[in-house]
């Protein structure tokens, strides 16, 4: 039996049409065009390790982000500040992301990497609600973001992120990271501030703190990690999960933090 | 309607000497009972449900969808074909969500679902998911932005038109008369819940329950919808007579 | 820096695997279960790059699942052996997993009384041995190994041996934390309570 396919008889160069077909296309379903190359993960690499290639832009990449269970619900703790190599970008970077009422996710690495493929998370995750009639689980929507960091894994997507929120299954919390890792835990921290912030938080960890000690607790493991890592500084933000959602508890700078910790008066204080 | 079947009811890219596309008539007779009625506190959407046997799980048939929290929809016509629409406009919505972190415009919405309406036909490109023929369904949008509430209809044609009141499928020439003599501008969101479960209450065959109708509202007040449950459809209900 | 190690017992196969998962200098997390339960009979152990390990080992485990939906009966761990091996071999040259796996299972039909244990790396070598190892751990275990491992050994004397294997590398090797412990065998999986030296 001979097959006709009547759907492809002509095969003709694209037109203007087909162009708009495809930008439309993209906005359907969120990707990055790739390099029309074999291996473009290659060329990719061989491009940019050129000496006179343009230095790749990465805001955001000294950070301090922290996240962790405990009875009352899920704190996420993070700070503020944007570098560029030696220069401070800004001070007042929003690193938590409001994936949806129910979802939160941190940035570290590509500000631009983690905020948009966590937007595309969240949309994802609506749509999956209206489809469903349902919330989507935490384990399902780290799994989506894990499988997406993963199809372009080695073309040089830069994030370190934890997700979390509150599902039938209670309090969850996953890490996921831009070479495919995802796991799910109690503590994670992430950023060049990590083992800072690791250091307070394994420490002063206790799963039946009340939450004002949680908040705490969070908060001064970012603060330490804030002193002792130069990448990492501006305001501490930190966010309460809990069943019906979560809630932002507090934004405090870090000098003022300083302060009130160390309580040190400045040298040069004014006389008077 | 046409007695005379004529040669040009076959294809949907062909029209008849009186220049009208009989497919996409046909589709818009396969349209069950709606009605919408919009005012300046907010939009109101009541659908009749044919429950065809008593064995029927009424919840099971759902006439009012959302599409995202500011804008729902009302269906009469293919409900599977609805289905397609209904899902092209959520994912247009949560695209446009993510393209501008705001919540996509009703008359936007409205525009890209009969942009999908008039993707059918045989001439697809390679790649392409079309429908060989027009979508079977008349949808009343409800919804709510910047501009305040409104109301549009949108048909198999592919045309939308905003209304105040607007009553859609079997009976509803009886029913737009009623919304035409009975609606006012200054009406409150009450009211037009009540001029719209009297007017679809008239056109029933059936007496009008909390199982066979369903109401929707969307409020300036919420900039949110809300489908009733039985118990608020009862209290409505009991203030109709 | 990840260790794996599976040795045949007599009726079954032990397999160990340690249970840390390491980011640069950081453990992020030391529950981690790297013995894949593929079916009731089978199990994989998998070690390497972060990612590719999880996304390949559920990939293989839901072919193989399918597998036995369509055929209405299970793949055998030799057939699993083989298919692991070839989707190994024919990803290597355009999308390589950075994996190393061993495969341990139990099948009524295999001969040497039913029990199998397969060693295979990234780069789609499969060896059928009595006792395999990946990782550093293999320079201090396969000595020992040599040494100590008889195929019929009781159940009770091969976990005797998974903890003198433990307790050389607390001694000798620069990194050790905790370890799963899985045992396969006509009766399925069963997980074992394990306690590493301290």
């Amino acid at each position: 039996m001979i097959n006709i396919d009547f759907d492809n008889i002509e095969q003709s160069q694209p037109t203007l049409y087909d162009t708009l077909a495809s930008d439309v296309k993209f906005l359907n379903t969120p990707h990055f065009e790739l390099p029309p190359n074999a291996n473009p993960g290659d060329f990719l690499r061989e491009t940019f390790d050129h000496p006179s290639a343009p230095k790749a832009l990465e805001f955001a990449h000294g950070t301090t982000t922290l996240a962790f269970v405990y009875g009352g619900g899920i704190i996420v703790s993070v700070d503020s500040k944007s570098t560029q190599g030696p220069y401070v970008a800004s001070r007042s970077v929003k690193k938590v992301i409001e994936i949806t009422p129910t979802l939160l996710g941190t940035m570290a690495g590509g500000a631009a990497d983690c905020s948009f493929w966590e937007r595309e998370l969240g949309r994802r995750c609506r749509l999956y609600e209206l489809r469903n009639k349902e919330l989507i689980s935490v384990a399902a929507a780290s799994k989506i973001l894990a499988n997406i960091v993963y199809s372009y894994k080695g073309y040089g997507l830069s994030m370190g992120t934890m997700i979390t929120g509150w599902d039938k299954t209670g309090p969850q919390l996953y890490y996921v990271d831009n070479d495919g890792t995802r796991l799910h835990g109690q503590r994670f921290s992430c950023g060049s501030g990590s083992t800072y912030a690791y250091g307070v938080l394994d420490t002063g960890f206790k799963w039946d703190m009340n939450d004002e000690e949680a908040y705490e607790l969070g908060r001064r493991a970012v603060y330490h990690a804030t002193h002792r890592d130069a990448y990492s500084g501006g305001a501490i933000n930190v966010y309460h999960v809990q069943k019906d959602g979560w809630k932002k508890i507090s934004s405090d700078d870090c000098f003022k933090l300083y302060q009130k910790y160390y309580n040190i008066v400045p040298i040069n204080k004014p006389a008077n | 309607m046409f007695l005379t079947r004529s040669e040009y009811d076959r294809g949907v890219n062909t029209f008849s000497p009186e220049g009208r596309l009989f497919q996409v008539e046909y589709a818009l007779e396969a349209i069950k009972l709606g009605i919408g009625v919009q005012c300046e506190e907010g939009v109101v959407l009541a659908v009749e449900k044919r429950l065809t046997s008593p064995l029927l799980e009424p919840s099971s048939i759902q006439k009012v969808v959302e599409i995202d929290y500011h804008l729902i929809c009302a269906l009469s016509g293919l409900v599977a074909d609805a289905r397609t629409i209904i899902d092209h406009a959520r994912i247009e919505t949560q695209n446009h969500r993510f393209n501008y972190n705001e919540p996509m415009g009703v008359e936007s919405c409205v525009q890209s679902i009969c942009d999908l309406a008039l993707r059918f036909g045989e001439n697809r490109n390679s790649g392409e998911e079309r429908m060989s023929r027009p979508f079977g369904v008349a949808l009343l949008i409800a919804g709510i932005d910047e501009k305040g509430p409104s109301l549009y209809y949108s048909d198999p044609s592919g045309t939308f038109t905003q209304f105040h009141a607007k009553a859609i499928g079997a009976g509803s020439e009886g029913a737009q008369t009623t919304l035409q003599e009975k609606y006012s501008k200054t009406l409150t969101i009450a009211e037009c819940q009540k001029l719209a479960l009297t007017t679809l209450k008239q056109v029933m065959e059936e007496a009008i329950t909390t199982t066979n109708v369903e109401l929707a509202v969307i409020t300036k007040a919420d900039q949110k919808f809300k489908i009733y449950n039985k118990e608020e459809l009862a209290t409505v209900i009991q203030t109709l007579e | 820096m990840e260790t794996l190690l599976a040795f045949k017992v007599k009726g079954g196969v032990l397999c160990l695997a340690d249970s840390s998962v390491n980011h640069s200098i950081v453990k992020m997390k030391d529950d981690e279960d790297k013995i894949l339960e593929i079916d009731g009979h089978k199990l994989l152990l998998s070690a390497g790059e972060a990612g590719d390990r999880v996304q390949f080992t559920e990939y293989i485990s839901k072919n193989i699942k399918l597998y036995s939906l369509r055929n209405s009966y299970p793949m055998s761990t030799p057939a699993a052996a083989n298919f692991i091996r070839n989707e190994l071999a024919t990803s290597i040259r355009s999308h390589p997993y950075s994996i190393n796996l061993i495969l341990a299972g139990y099948d009524k039909e295999v001969e040497d009384g039913g029990t199998s244990l397969y060693y295979m790396d990234y780069l789609g070598s499969l060896q059928k041995l009595n006792f395999g190892c990946h990782g550093y751990a293999s320079y201090f275990l396969l000595g020992l190994l040599d040494r100590h491992h008889k195929c019929d050994l009781s159940l009770e004397d091969g976990i005797n041996l998974m903890h003198l294997c433990t307790t050389e590398l607390k001694t000798r090797f620069l990194v050790s934390g905790k370890y799963t412990l899985k045992f396969v065998s006509s009766e399925g999986i069963k997980v074992l309570p394990f306690n590493a030296p301290q």
